[in-house]
């Protein structure tokens, strides 16, 4: 019985090792920051309102076997280009994001498309293929983004297109749509007297939130879903069943690239500010690496992990450049610090994901060569 | 190659009347949401070869947005959504008597217009009052405008807030 006990705590340990690990640094970091509860409630759900999108945007991917999806910048590239057009138009508010999210629905789905079909040429490397593609979609959003927009797309607005008549500026201003879902239906608890301060919910955009999750436990239930979760258990099984698996495949990463657009355009909205060549760039990373966080893996991952990831790594986030200021008097330190925890998060997930794939197969042939033993025997 | 009628099924038109339904929307969100600014200006202004002078005080209302005292030499700014609004404005005379010119209708052809407060009290049709704003964008610095941004190696640089 202790045995079973021990086992089970090793097991637990091993499986969330990660978001142990940025529990204890946040339990550590909090009272060094010295920050009060109620700032760090309003952070949070600032910044659960700004990623939820992007990282639930990850799920479907790992679902349908194909990992963590790196290719979701592309879908965050398909979110800029709306964003761009509406600033240029200056098409204001809900309008102006809804319309976003129409521009970047096509875009997306091509740039998924692509991206879907090139996984599915690189099968058991989906992970590094669609981080290459990321790098090169990027060069063709560059490419189109620097020197197509102004010459060959119409695009005028002084705000949006450098002063020489082609090319994007680095930094768009977004005062148009900033925050507009957040402000259209929001609360306020534990304000002062004088109304300052207290903890702002912004519950349309929760409701958003809320209905991604909910169409993602549906989806699952689908028939495609189910078709989906076959493919991520075994293609070759799958293909046995009669499911088009590289359609599946296919289908898992548009809806992925999608949602990332749509994530994009909620993350941007609420920054208020599109840096047009790096906003799309560390999203991935981010998302990813958040998602991990909260204790998912390379081939598992839940709505919970989600939400957990998101907190936690926000958490240091907002922590660690004060704990840095007040414990060495510098914030840099703490930017350094979560820096390579973020990255050090990812290589620990993706080194832990190959040990586990590589026991259970040594378990599973060891059981298989016992099971072929005792058959010879009898 | 599959026949006519098995391209042209109930499941094509149905997708078709989604995409077109899309388009409707994204067109209507265009026209909803377009947002324009009005500048209401009082300075001394030429029209047709002739000098209107800037007020000493007026009040300006667009819509029923509420009024904004303008004094001479001054300039403001409001965004407005939708081409046709109107324009209330109340000005005092040389024997500072209160005069009100009735909401006047205008619409607005560009995204930045200028409306001419002392036009418009000198008794000028609204559409000579009108005219296009430009505004000259701010200079983006050298190392920005030459797209250094584009050129860096910063993909997946986690040192930016996120």
């Amino acid at each position: 019985m202790k045995e079973i006990k021990s086992t089970d705590v090793r097991k637990f340990l091993a499986n969330n090792i990660v978001p142990i690990i940025f529990i204890i640094l946040c339990a550590v970091c909090i009272p060094i920051a010295g920050y009060s509860g109620q700032y760090l409630v309003d952070q949070i759900i600032t910044r659960i309102v700004r990623n939820s999108f992007l990282v639930l945007s990850l799920l479907i991917p790992i679902m349908a076997g194909m990992g963590l999806n790196f290719g979701m910048t592309l879908g965050a590239m398909a979110g800029q280009i709306g964003l761009i057009f509406v600033t240029s138009w200056n098409v204001v508010s809900i309008p102006g994001l809804l319309l976003a999210a129409i521009i970047a629905t096509p875009i997306a789905i091509v740039l998924g498309c692509f991206c879907g079909k090139m996984l599915n040429m690189a099968k058991g490397r989906e992970m590094i293929t669609s981080y290459m593609i990321s790098f090169f979609m990027n060069g063709v959003y560059q490419l189109v983004v620097l020197y197509g927009m102004g010459s060959v797309i119409p695009v005028r607005s002084g705000q949006v297109i450098l002063p020489r008549g082609y090319g994007a500026r680095n930094t768009i201003d977004l005062l148009n749509v900033r925050k507009s879902i957040d402000n259209f239906w929001s609360i306020r608890l534990f304000t002062d007297e004088n109304g300052m301060g207290g903890i702002t919910i912004p519950l349309l955009t929760l409701i958003l939130i809320a209905l991604l999750c909910v169409i993602i436990i549906w989806f699952r239930k689908t028939k495609v879903g189910q078709d989906m979760r076959a493919v991520g258990q075994d293609m070759e099984v799958a293909r046995e069943a009669g499911i088009k698996v590289e359609r599946t495949r296919i289908l898992a990463i548009v809806i992925s690239t999608v949602f990332a657009a749509y994530g994009m355009i909620i993350y941007l909205s609420n920054m208020g500010t599109l840096n047009t060549y790096n906003s799309h760039s560390q999203i991935g990373m981010f998302s990813i690496a958040a998602l991990l966080v909260g204790g998912a893996s390379v081939s598992r991952a839940s709505i919970k992990n989600v939400f957990l990831g998101i907190i936690l790594f926000h958490l240091m986030f907002i922590l660690t450049p004060q704990a840095g200021r007040n414990l060495i008097g510098q914030a840099q330190i703490g930017e350094f610090f979560r820096v390579f925890v973020s990255y050090g998060v990812i290589t620990l997930s993706l080194v832990l994901y190959e040990i586990r794939t590589r026991r259970e197969k040594a378990e599973s042939a060891k059981t298989l060569a016992l099971g072929q033993k005792e058959e010879a025997k009898a | 190659m599959k026949p006519a009628k098995e391209i042209f099924d109930i499941r094509f038109f149905v997708r078709l009347a989604c995409i077109v339904l899309i388009i409707v929307l994204a067109i209507f969100l265009y026209f909803y949401g377009k947002q324009r600014t009005v500048y209401i200006d009082n300075w001394t202004t030429e029209i047709d070869g002739t000098s209107y002078r800037a007020e000493d005080w007026a009040i300006a209302q667009i819509d029923d947005l509420g009024g904004e005292e303008l004094y001479p030499r001054m300039r403001i700014g409001v965004p407005l959504r939708g081409r046709t609004h109107t324009i209330t404005i109340t000005y005092d005379d040389k024997s500072y008597n209160e005069i009100e010119i009735p909401a006047t209708e205008f619409r607005l052809e560009y995204d930045n217009s200028l409306i001419s407060v002392p036009a418009l009290v000198a008794g000028l049709p609204i559409e000579k009052c009108i005219s296009e704003f430009i505004i000259t964008p701010a200079p983006e610095p050298e190392a920005e405008a030459a797209g250094d941004a584009a050129a860096g190696d910063g993909f997946g640089d986690m040192t930016m807030d996120f």
